[in-house]
């Protein structure tokens, strides 16, 4: 029986809507007075139904129930589509926010790395800030000095390393907040599609840091929409849909599930006058063969199959 | 051998959890181990906090100094000369740099606290670190250009001295590191509760260095806690930063009043303070994100 790390226990979270309050400290008291004195509410928008509840207090349950046992060694993809609760789901495990119900049980160190660059401030150097960088990733001093020669190789910036940060070009950036990150040994990795910046050297190197970091045994949490770069990476797979956990399983099995889902979406939007219709339609390169992604320039053909 | 490993690991309690994350969480906790494991964070906090305020500037940690010597210089014109408003006795730039050092350590660590969760939203958005980390790094770099300020004030003291003034530093000035940590306790307590309210109502800042600047007037600097009439003192007296100022000032000039009830309940209230703070801090902590 493996030993599980990470456990999430009918996980919710839930998030308001619209402004919090009307903004400003004044108004909110406006309101709670005349809430007391039985007024009318000052703030409230003309022409709009009346209900407090419904203008400010509207909520949407970003995560829903979501109960997931994740274990050592394990490379876990998360896929979804935009506004399935993947980044909520990260948010939560590395503790930006907490959960609104239930538990999340956690074994281990986990460091995330939900956007590049946290906390890079413009006038430090590249040094300083491979230092800052790292400390707020939860690395010690110590750590980072052992590591800092790695971390500046991998990024290639050696040159620049005593040149503030805000005078390098955007790949530089990039590639040194991903080294800082890339070089954290925690027991847990959370990633958040941050391999979707950089050039495609770049990005051959991040992955190939990603599968040396999964296959030194550590637990791999991967939320990406690169579906060629998650089925490269991860052993297991999870399928978010509007908050809800749909799907887990073999990676092959989420990723085609996912695309399946998309397909389906597509279907369901058909709309026309049915004056013709097809049954269904195919890409294919000029030898023949199927593709589903055609590069600009390319020459391609289409095949559809009509309904008689 | 593989199996027999994997029954011994059934058997170690599953559920030693490294860390359990739960809606809410008790009010008072503040988890001191972890801000301790943070320590190296924190202090380059206070690194970044020093470097971003110098860099590319020609006068440099000069402006530490420059501040309070024109703060001082224009009070001794204004409410010295103009105002005339007395000093007991003590000369007057002495009089107004004492009470400005020690009052800029105070009002620095309110102002920038109180910035802390508006101003650092972006990083508290991606990552996790202990969110007190930033309030107590702020604290620590005030806390070195106080020093700094504070030996340019002694520099000033001993010229006066020498040059025969009736200033008498005491043994009072034993209590100077607990005026200090006072004024960091004070300065911290209501930097949190500031900047817990601010996530919800962002013109609460603008109302901060406002404040301030009033409470200034209320305490002890510009004129001497004797200068105010037996009638108004209880007001000022009300004010926890008047004690800490006046014994800050008796101490290094001697003259003043000192009165160790005051003091204590300066001490009571920057408690209270903490605790408070603490409580509101811990409640906005988990979830302000959604809101700031």
């Amino acid at each position: 029986m493996q030993n599980v790390v990470i456990k999430l226990e009918n996980v919710s979270k839930q998030y308001r809507l619209g402004n919090v309050g009307t903004g400003t400290l004044s108004h909110d008291l406006n309101r709670f007075f005349a809430k007391i004195v039985g007024r009318e509410d000052p703030t409230m928008k003309v022409g709009v139904a009346n209900k407090l509840d419904t203008i400010d207090g509207r909520y949407v349950w970003a995560l829903q129930d979501v109960n997931l046992e994740i274990c050592d060694g394990e490379v876990l993809g998360i896929v979804g589509k935009n506004g399935a609760g993947k980044s909520t789901l990260l948010k939560l495990m590395s503790r930006v926010t907490s959960p609104t119900t239930g538990d999340i049980k956690i074994k281990g160190r986990i460091a995330s790395l939900l956007e590049v660059g946290t906390g890079f401030h413009p006038e430090l150097t590249g040094k300083e800030n491979i230092y800052l960088n790292g400390a707020i990733l939860g690395m010690t001093k110590k750590e980072i000095t052992s590591k800092f020669d790695e971390i500046v190789e991998f990024s290639g910036v050696k040159k620049y390393v005593n040149t503030p940060v805000k005078r390098y070009s955007s790949g530089m950036y990039v590639r040194l907040a991903f080294a800082v990150a890339a070089h954290l040994e925690p027991e847990i990795l959370i990633v958040d599609e941050v391999l979707a910046v950089g050039d495609a050297e770049f990005q051959k190197k991040a992955i190939g840091k990603m599968q040396s970091v999964s296959r030194s045994g550590r637990t791999v949490l991967f939320v990406s929409h690169n579906l060629t770069a998650v089925e490269q990476l991860c052993t297991k797979g999870i399928l978010m849909q509007n908050g809800t956990l749909k799907m887990e399983g073999k990676v092959h099995d989420i990723t085609s599930a996912y695309k399946q889902m998309s397909v389906d979406e597509n279907e369901l939007r058909r709309s026309g006058t049915r004056v013709m219709e097809f049954l269904d339609y195919k890409m294919s390169d000029l030898s023949g063969k199927t593709i589903d992604e055609v590069f600009l320039g390319d020459h391609f053909s289409v095949t559809a199959n009509q309904v008689q | 051998m593989n199996t027999m490993t994997n029954q011994q690991q059934a058997n170690i309690l599953p559920d030693e959890w490294t860390m359990i994350l739960r809606p809410k969480r008790s009010l008072l906790d503040i988890n001191l181990r972890e801000l301790w494991q943070y320590r190296d964070l924190i202090m380059l906090f206070v690194k970044r906090d020093f470097v971003s305020k110098f860099k590319q500037t020609i006068l440099g940690p000069l402006w530490f100094i420059i501040q309070p010597l024109l703060t001082t210089i224009m009070f001794t014109i204004i409410f010295g000369n103009i105002a005339g408003i007395p000093t007991n006795g003590i000369p007057k730039i002495l009089f107004y740099m004492t009470g400005i050092v020690g009052w800029t350590y105070f009002s620095t660590c309110l102002n920038e606290t109180s910035q802390t969760f508006i101003k650092n939203a972006s990083i508290f958005g991606k990552v996790y670190f202990p969110r007190l980390a930033l309030p107590i790094s702020v604290v620590i770099s005030n806390l070195v250009s106080f020093v700094i300020q504070f030996v340019f004030l002694l520099f000033f003291l001993s010229y006066f001295m020498i040059k025969g003034s009736n200033v008498s530093p005491n043994a009072l000035v034993l209590w100077i590191p607990f005026l200090v940590l006072l004024m960091a306790g004070l300065g911290l307590g209501f930097g949190i509760i500031i900047s817990s309210l601010t996530t919800k109502y962002r013109d609460l800042t603008h109302l901060v260095t406002f404040g301030v600047t009033l409470w200034m007037y209320a305490t002890p600097i510009i004129y001497p806690l004797s200068g105010i009439p037996e009638k108004y003192r209880i007001f000022v007296l009300a004010n926890p930063m008047t004690a800490v100022v006046e014994t800050f000032k008796t101490a290094l000039l001697g003259v003043g009043q000192i009165n160790y009830i005051h003091l204590l309940y300066s001490f009571c209230f920057t408690i209270v303070l903490l605790i408070i703070g603490v409580i509101i801090f811990n409640k906005v902590e988990k979830t302000f994100m959604d809101t700031v």
